[in-house]
């Protein structure tokens, strides 16, 4: 029986490549395609797919954050995340966040097939070329973790989440249709972060987020919605 | 707006748009000569080349639209259509 797929990445062309190379054998069924992290959570809840072949740089909730929230509502689901990139950021957030396997983009079909067949097993799977690269850096010694910069571990990863929307400028009811919550919901977070990190505004809370590295913007693009 | 800002801005822009549209078509093309091969396999050799050629871009457009857009997973895309 073929493992049903979701193929989530919002460039047409990647995913009329990877259908075509799935199509091509009887293992894989394409049951549905979404071109950001929101829809591709709402598919996962329609769909119910064995395995998310998802692109990690998705507009939006980008595939890191789409593997939580998915993950939240259907632990069950195996996601694959797709990279252009094997920066050691990309891996060690697609890998904490429940990804079971990270394959760049440009590896080859057999290379995809293959992490896909060990995933739908219930293992897991890196390119070669991001296994070689993480393995050569461990033995160097020079592999360092990242994790939430020290103002900021006062946070759960939830809000982690809401605060770098929040930074980047997006309002509560954006960042609710995003995370699938209640717009009340995302306020309370806001006003809970403030408490927990003693600021009093979403400047404050963007300077911070700024600050720390959790997120950049460009010039020009500070968070405005403090009306919000 | 001062004239450094607008040439960073731009810089900006470009890196942007290395990082998320001229990569992933390039990746795309890289999919589309995977599919070439398996249906044609005497094909396999020449794929293989241009596959190679196609990777040192991919390897050249990572570098750059890093420099010129530091940590890219970090930075978001606004949305696939309003994209330039």
């Amino acid at each position: 029986m073929a493992f049903d797929v979701l193929l989530v990445d919002d460039h047409k062309i990647m995913r009329d490549g990877i259908k075509a190379i799935l199509s091509r054998g009887e293992e894989f069924r394409v049951v549905g395609e979404a071109e950001n992290g929101t829809d591709a959570v709402q598919s996962v809840k329609r769909l119910r797919p064995d395995l998310v072949l998802m692109d990690i740089g998705l507009p939006g909730l980008n595939g890191v954050e789409t593997t939580v929230e998915i993950l939240r509502h259907h632990p069950d689901c195996k996601i694959v995340i797709l990279s252009m990139y094997d920066d050691e950021n990309s891996v060690v957030g697609a890998i904490r966040s429940g990804a079971r396997a990270f394959i760049l983009k440009k590896a080859s079909d057999t290379d995809l097939l293959e992490a896909l067949r060990v995933v739908a097993r219930g293992g897991a799977y890196l390119s070669p070329q991001v296994s070689d690269r993480l393995l050569t850096r461990i033995q160097k010694g020079d592999l360092e973790s990242h994790p939430a910069p020290s103002s900021l571990s006062v946070l759960s990863p939830r809000e982690l989440q809401v605060l770098r929307m929040v930074a980047e400028g997006k309002t509560s009811k954006e960042i609710a249709v995003m995370l699938d919550l209640r717009e009340q919901t995302i306020r309370s977070y806001r006003k809970t972060m403030m408490k927990k990190l003693g600021v009093n505004n979403v400047a404050g809370l963007t300077q911070l987020a700024l600050s720390t590295g959790l997120t950049h913007l460009p010039r020009g693009q500070a968070a405005t919605n403090d009306s919000d | 707006m001062p004239k450094s800002s607008e040439t960073d801005r731009k810089l900006e822009h470009a890196g942007k748009v290395l990082h998320d549209d001229i990569g992933p078509l390039l990746s795309g093309a890289g999919l589309r000569l995977q599919l070439l091969r398996m249906d044609f396999p005497e094909t396999a050799e020449s794929v293989r080349e241009v596959t190679e050629t196609l990777d040192q871009a991919i390897d050249r457009v990572r570098a750059l639209s890093q420099e010129l857009k530091p940590s890219p997973f970090a930075g978001r895309k606004t949305s696939s259509r309003s994209r330039a």
